[in-house]
């Protein structure tokens, strides 16, 4: 007679307790993808733009219906694609300050060439709020000369629409073309990405340090990327950013502990990313960037000491490569404290490979380094950025995320470049106040 | 009434509790308690693709030892230290650079929490909060790996005393390990033992 009000007693303790180990130790989530069209939307059945064509969105565009979402104005970036990119498809991305919106679409020629259509996705960097956009180019002769692959003779607008979640695009988005961007020959400012475009956190649709978001890092904003570097137990240069494999960032039930204890071959059978991708090698993740990416920039920041000498000798080994394919990409061994710099040092890199410190002012010129890469919480220091610009050398402060330390470091200090994990908001900060640095050497 | 086939072990532990009914006087003085716990668990989270599995056991050997202050108080303070083992498996993993690879690894977690106990007549409920460290051994290509982390976690038991002396008593309990850092959770149950050690 008692076992039935026992059990009735004793069963929502047991369903509490399972429901508390489903709900707060569920298995590690895939991350958000981007909405996409369906059927692959009219691109699907799109012809492709020329490559050279993709430039002619660089630059400001006001943004008339759809402000509320995106801002007044907006600043878009272009990838090419084609050739030297492993054949990816180019993109165009818009970049706004509110709600550091981002918008990535691709492009495609319909109707024999005589309209162009541009289709993606919009995302809020702060929030996982994501949705389709869809945007025609006018007028019918600009959208006809980019699908030709001539120079347009009139201002280029944007007219199309934006929709929430997976919902087809329904409310009004149009943009008019404002100005072109900030960029002379010579003089560049380089928006570098956190952690090869964005950290896991970010779930800008890849994880960190992956091989996958290394092909995203042009499309959110940036031209040039730092990746982290570790040393497996028997020396396979891999991406990686902490001290130990955990599920912040990867997923396999034994992948657990200190990355230096695991052999190459215990993380290949052991890890994946936190979205499901292989933990790559240093090596890859260079063929990657010279091969399927126009990226001019990559900071390898070498977080211990006996990594310092084979990165520093990939490094070399792809700059070599991209030379030879006739592109530059500029790879730089990051000194990011002592240990490393002395290794860096004591191996007889110092001349022989390209580097960035964070340390002192006086290390860069001790190290032959190209760039001093200080952390902003040094503040703009805007004389010692003038007098390493000077001296030929390159400032690049790490890591601003927010729009007013942002818009302060620009006006302030103006640096060479600022890494970051929201390349967007950087891109579309440098472009409103931002102003271009003294000429300089590619770093 | 019989129980439901979904729940025999609340029903066994209900069972072998019925003969304590009439011993269980309930405390009446503080004690220093010992408790010690054999019994078998398994992993619930994460959820484990067994794609590539050739071979594996979910769960295994479970042990604990704990260490309660009891006192006419209703609440009685607890510190424990565990061991359960999560899982174990053969895996065959196809790579691009080095072929196919067999791993042969396993997980477990020694743990150490605290927290209150709570005796609602022949049953106690317990709840914590503590330190798991996560151990992995793990072999591939004749090279054998260990590695652990530290991970913080949440403890819940149910249990309940079948036999019962002045000092001494045995009984049956039902845990959850919610290793909540580590995304990890495991569900156990086992025999225990007890005695007062001290009491005053």
């Amino acid at each position: 007679m008692l076992l039935g009000p026992m059990r009735l007693a004793l069963r929502p303790w047991l369903l509490v307790l399972v429901a508390l180990g489903a709900t707060t130790c569920g298995p590690p989530g895939t991350g958000s993808r981007h909405p996409t069209f369906p059927d692959g939307g009219l691109l699907a059945g799109a012809a492709p733009v020329p490559a050279t064509s993709f430039a002619a969105f660089r630059g400001t565009w006001t943004v008339g219906a759809g402000a509320d979402a995106f801002g007044e104005v907006v600043a878009a970036g272009s990838t090419a694609g084609g050739a030297g990119t492993a054949g990816t498809a180019g993109t165009v991305s818009l970049f706004a300050a509110r709600n550091e919106a981002y918008v990535v679409l691709g492009a495609g020629c319909l109707a024999g060439g005589t309209e162009l259509v541009l289709e993606g996705y919009w995302r809020y960097a702060a929030s996982s709020d994501t949705g389709l956009v869809r945007l025609f180019v006018g007028p019918p002769d600009a959208a006809r000369a980019l699908c030709e692959g001539s120079a347009p003779t009139t201002a280029l607008s944007l007219d199309g629409a934006y929709g929430e979640g997976s919902d087809l695009p329904g409310a009004p988005l149009a943009l008019g073309y404002r100005a072109r961007p900030k960029e002379e020959p010579g003089r560049t400012f380089h928006v570098v990405a956190h952690r090869g475009g964005c950290r896991t956190s970010d779930d800008c649709g890849a994880s960190e340090n992956s091989l996958e978001v290394l092909r995203l890092a042009e499309s959110l904003g940036a031209d040039a990327v730092e990746i982290d570097v570790r040393l497996t137990a028997d020396g396979v240069p891999i991406l990686y950013h902490d001290d130990d494999f955990s599920s912040r960032l990867v997923v396999g039930e034994y992948c657990r502990g200190p990355v230096e204890a695991f052999t190459f071959a215990h993380v290949r059978a052991l890890c994946r990313l936190r979205f499901g991708e292989q933990v790559p090698t240093l090596e890859a993740a260079l063929r990657t960037m010279v091969e399927e990416t126009t990226l001019r920039g990559l900071w390898l920041d070498v977080k211990r000491a006996a990594a310092v000498a084979p990165a520093a000798e990939l490094a070399r080994k792809y700059m070599d490569l991209a030379a030879a394919a006739g592109r530059h990409a500029s790879i730089v061994t990051g000194l990011g404290d002592r240990d490393v710099f002395d290794a860096f040092v004591g191996a007889g890199l110092v001349g022989s490979a390209r580097c960035l410190t964070e340390l002192e002012p006086e290390d860069v010129h001790a190290a032959d380094c190209r760039i001093f890469a200080p952390r902003w919480t040094r503040g703009p220091m805007p004389e010692t950025v003038q007098a390493l610009q000077a001296a030929g050398r390159i400032v690049a402060f790490w890591t601003l995320d927010e729009m007013d330390f942002i818009d302060a470091f620009l006006r302030e200090a103006v640096p060479n470049a600022l890494l970051t994990n929201r390349p967007g908001l950087v891109f579309h900060r440098f472009q409103m106040v931002g102003t271009l640095p003294p000429p300089a050497p590619e770093p | 009434m019989s129980p439901p086939a979904t729940t025999p072990a609340l029903a066994a532990a209900f069972a072998l509790s019925l003969p304590a009914l009439a011993q269980a006087d309930g405390p009446s003085r503080s004690a220093l308690e010992l408790r010690a716990l054999a019994g078998y668990g398994g992993m619930v989270a994460p959820s484990v693709s067994h794609e590539r599995e050739l071979w594996a056991r979910n769960g295994g050997a479970m042990l604990s030892a704990t260490l309660l202050y009891r006192s006419t108080l209703p609440l009685s303070p607890f510190v424990e230290l565990g061991y359960a083992e999560l899982y174990a498996s053969r895996e065959r993993v196809d790579t691009a650079e080095l072929g196919a690879l067999d791993a042969e690894s396993s997980l477990a977690t020694v743990s150490f929490v605290g927290g209150p106990a709570l005796d609602l007549g022949l049953f106690r409920l317990r709840g914590g909060i503590g330190l798991y460290r996560m151990l992995v051994e793990s072999t591939v290509r004749g090279v054998t790996i260990h590695t652990a982390e530290n991970d913080l976690g949440w403890f819940a038991s149910v249990g309940g005393d079948a036999y019962r002396t002045e000092r001494f008593r045995l009984g049956l309990e039902l845990r959850a390990l919610l290793v909540s850092e580590a995304g990890t959770a495991c569900l156990g149950v086992g025999l225990t033992a007890a005695g007062d050690a001290l009491v005053w």
